[in-house]
């Protein structure tokens, strides 16, 4: 453990010291593999994410493995551990991360890019891997972001792409059996389904910058990389305990995770590409599940997560069986994402007995136009019949998330937005003036479009800066200030993430100058700074015009073209082009 | 919030216990819920207040600042069924973390002040890193003991003479018995502060280190 003169300076040493409930106790000489699960952000956050959950409990189910976990320390953590040359340790040995055999981070959004060097470099370890050897620890990512892996692959000994329950249990029986180099190790591992080792493969780029070819430069790597997915989510690994925190985190509760995937298509949503296909769990597994992990945590709440858990066709079934088994424990239900409309009514009331906190819901377009463009199957007397009822129930707070700089939008779009909250207004002032207690609470949040790898609007140029301000200030002018109150962000960190999220391997020079600027905790409104960035493109003549703001053309390569999520290139050109002739 | 009549159906405990180590660093919110969680898992009849948000109906005596180690560290909680006291220690202590030992436990009354509000004193072992200088007597002889104290309305001086009532040392360490609760109160840090200024010690606050030994409760239950 660090010592007491360390964690009595800094805010929270709760973040530092472990000891969590149901934490997993092995000895480390007992077991072949030692893996640090690494999470780029700092602990509250890392440690509500299901993912941690399910990977830290699989691993350790097995007898030859003890996973660990690391989080990104705070920025003061960070300055006396430079001050006193103390390393990153694990949170259950305080064991040195270059101790380990791998150190494995989560790539869950490119604004975490620099905690990862920020991390490693806290290890003491090399940040690149063609600077690492055969002592320090194997270097890898995997996790949403990893469709793209190539902006880290220079710091990266190889990627896992999909879903880790179904595969990586193989990679540490190699693992346990290898006994050669590091470059062995990677060779052995390399014809997995879903295996990248960037240093395998080479990339020639065209004189405007574009890619020429990307070709393996090794026999043991495969041209293409497919991912895996986990075939029956009834039998995929799913912890019975879970790890219960000491500290307040950002959730405090039971997630079940009922289905992965998603029935709908939205085109600009990335997960709702790459977690395909749609796979639901049975209502009997789900309330099993939720028993075991309800009774290892003493958690009072159940949150039913997926991309749209309002999608599972047992909804219903499921909410009676658990209300059923566990309501008298004084234990409730919530649905973090919801989608309004008539059929789950009687769910809503179900889900909320107690507290008519608010709602969410996000049409995404203001416009019919907008939805239509984007796949967004939902129409406007939809979202009217929705909020209508919504208002009948009781909720008269609900929360309104759109996105800007959509392809295809036009100032009347983004007029639409206020229009729509107008009218939601209307409907509220319409009921029964008994059944308003007090006025509305319409809150409008509006995001500013990222085109993603693996989406049909890949290759659409995002917004710049100015672009995205002018836009905000139309939709602003839109809201009636009276009666719906307008929510909105600095875009320039979109515009950043834009740019990570479709980089190429030359990006890795602009990461690691802005991490040598000082860039850390980039997603943190009061960590990010743009100069920092601005810095890094200066120092490292990259084009921000290039990567980000310029048309692709279909018959470019992309860098993430070599990875394969199982829906084919055809297919996202199609849904592009029909997104064109949608309703305009 | 509960009504008196109902918690007289219900039984209080008073649970003693010592929290070490890394469970110093668990601060007194978290504890409440740590607490409030593993009562849950050990399936101990807990009860609740009635109302919009339910909770449980529990409450830790005096909360150790972060960093802190106790030894006789209290909390009390209504159960809607008598329990053997026996029972809920066996059942409570293999629900918690590291650093956190449930020593014994007993049914007080249920009516009367919860035990966060009788607390009159506490014993601590102040360790500094190194106190050769000190004179204690001279130290006690002092005809008063100002410090300054930072509250909400300003800065103000206290003399903190009146609540040390005793005070020994051995070596580097101080053990003190000194008012506390939620009448007087002397915060150990105060005291640590005022010796640490006496010997020109010139110690950073982390660098001394507080074991609390005792709360001393006040054990009229008319009140």
């Amino acid at each position: 453990m660090y010592s007491d003169d360390v964690l009595l300076r800094v805010e929270k040493p709760g973040r530092y010291v472990g000891n969590e409930i149901n934490m997993i106790v092995k000895d480390p000489k007992t077991v072949q593999t030692r893996f640090a699960f690494a999470f780029p952000e700092v602990y509250e956050v890392g440690m509500s994410h299901n993912g941690l959950q399910i990977l830290y409990s699989l691993f350790n189910t097995l007898a030859d493995v003890y996973c660990e976990r690391v989080f990104a320390p705070w920025s003061d953590m960070e300055a006396i551990m430079r001050e006193e040359g103390l390393p990153l340790k694990s949170l259950e040995t305080f064991t040195p991360l270059k101790d380990f055999d791998f150190v494995g981070f989560t790539l869950q959004y490119e604004m975490t890019y620099t905690n990862i060097l920020n991390m490693l470099d806290l290890a003491g370890l090399p940040l690149r891997s063609a600077n690492r050897d055969d002592s320090h620890p194997l270097i890898v990512g995997g996790g949403p972001c990893a469709y793209n892996p190539e902006p880290l692959a220079d710091f990266f000994d190889f990627f896992y792409i999909g879903e880790a329950e179904e595969l990586f249990p193989q990679v540490f029986d190699i693992h346990k059996d290898h006994k050669g180099t590091k470059r062995e190790f990677l060779e052995k591992i390399a014809g997995l389904q879903g295996i990248y080792v960037p240093s395998f493969y080479d990339v020639a780029y065209n004189e405007n910058g574009t890619i020429a070819n990307f070709t393996p430069n090794n026999p043991h790597a495969p041209a293409r990389v497919r991912k895996v997915a986990v075939r029956n989510m009834d039998e995929a690994h799913y912890p019975e305990k879970a790890l219960v925190p000491l500290i307040e985190t950002v959730h405090n509760r039971v997630a079940l995770e009922v289905f992965r995937g998603c029935i709908r298509g939205c085109r600009f949503c990335q997960a709702g590409y790459i977690y395909r296909p749609h796979r639901n769990k049975q209502v009997d597994t789900l309330v099993s599940q939720a028993k075991s992990l309800l009774s290892a945590s003493g958690h009072e709440e159940i949150s039913l997560l997926s991309l749209a858990t309002n999608d599972y066709p047992h909804l219903n079934e499921l909410v009676d069986k658990l209300n059923d088994c566990f309501a008298s424990e004084n234990i409730s239900i919530s649905l973090p994402s919801l989608r309004i409309d008539a059929a789950n009514q009687t769910v809503l009331e179900k889900v909320q007995k107690v507290r008519k906190s608010s709602l969410t819901f996000a049409p995404e377009g203001g416009s019919q136009k907008m939805r239509d463009i984007i796949n967004k199957d939902i129409s406007e007397e939809e979202i009217f019949e929705g909020v209508c009822l919504a208002f009948e129930g009781g909720w008269d707070r609900l929360k309104l998330y759109f996105i800007i700089g959509l392809p295809g939008e036009d100032d009347e779009d983004l007029a639409a937005i206020g229009k729509l909250a107008n009218d939601i207004v209307e409907i509220y002032y319409g009921l029964p003036k008994e059944k308003r207690k007090r006025p509305p609470g319409i809150t409008i949040s509006a995001s500013c479009f990222v085109p993603k790898p693996f989406t049909p609007f890949q290759w659409f140029p995002q917004h710049s800066v100015d672009e995205f301000s002018r836009k905000q200030r139309t939709v602003k002018a839109g809201v009636n200030g009276k009666r719906a109150s307008y929510k909105y962000h600095d875009s320039d960190v979109s515009v950043l993430e834009g740019t990570l999220a479709r980089g190429d391997r030359r990006i890795a020079d602009l990461i690691e100058s802005a991490w040598r600027n000082g860039a850390r905790f980039d997603g943190w409104s009061e960590h990010f700074s743009w100069e920092k960035w601005q810095k890094a493109f200066e120092n490292t003549g990259l084009s921000i015009d290039f990567y980000n703001f310029r048309q692709r053309e279909y018959d470019e390569i992309l860098p993430w073209d070599f990875i394969d999520i199982g829906v084919p290139k055809e297919y996202l050109i199609k849904e592009n082009e029909a997104s064109k002739h949608a309703n305009r | 919030m509960q009504t008196v009549d109902s918690k007289l159906n219900y039984h209080r405990y008073r649970i003693y216990f010592t929290k070490k180590d890394r469970a110093r660093f668990v601060g007194h919110l978290d504890l409440q819920d740590l607490f409030a969680k593993a009562l849950k898992r050990a399936k101990l009849p807990i009860a609740y207040s009635q109302g919009f948000n339910p909770h449980q109906l529990m409450s830790i005596a005096l909360p150790l600042s972060m960093g802190m180690t106790g030894l006789g560290e209290i909390f009390e909680v209504f159960l809607t069924k008598a329990t053997n006291p026996e029972q809920i220690v066996e059942s409570l202590n293999p629900q918690m973390p590291l650093g956190i030992l449930i020593t014994s436990a007993k049914e007080v009354p249920n009516t009367g002040k919860a035990a966060a509000g009788r607390v009159i004193k506490a014993i601590y072992r102040i360790t500094f890193p190194n106190l050769d200088k000190l004179d204690l007597n001279l130290l006690m002889s002092l005809p008063e003991m100002q410090m300054e104290t930072k509250g909400k309305k300003g800065t103000k001086t206290v003399d903190i003479k009146a609540d040390i009532f005793s005070i020994e040392r051995e070596g580097n360490t101080i053990t003190a018995t000194i008012s506390a609760g939620s009448g007087k109160n002397l915060k150990p840090q105060l005291l640590a502060e005022f010796i640490n200024r006496q010997i020109d010690g010139g110690f950073a606050p982390h660098k001394i280190s507080y074991e609390r030994r005792l709360l001393i409760l006040e054990e009229n239950f008319n009140k």
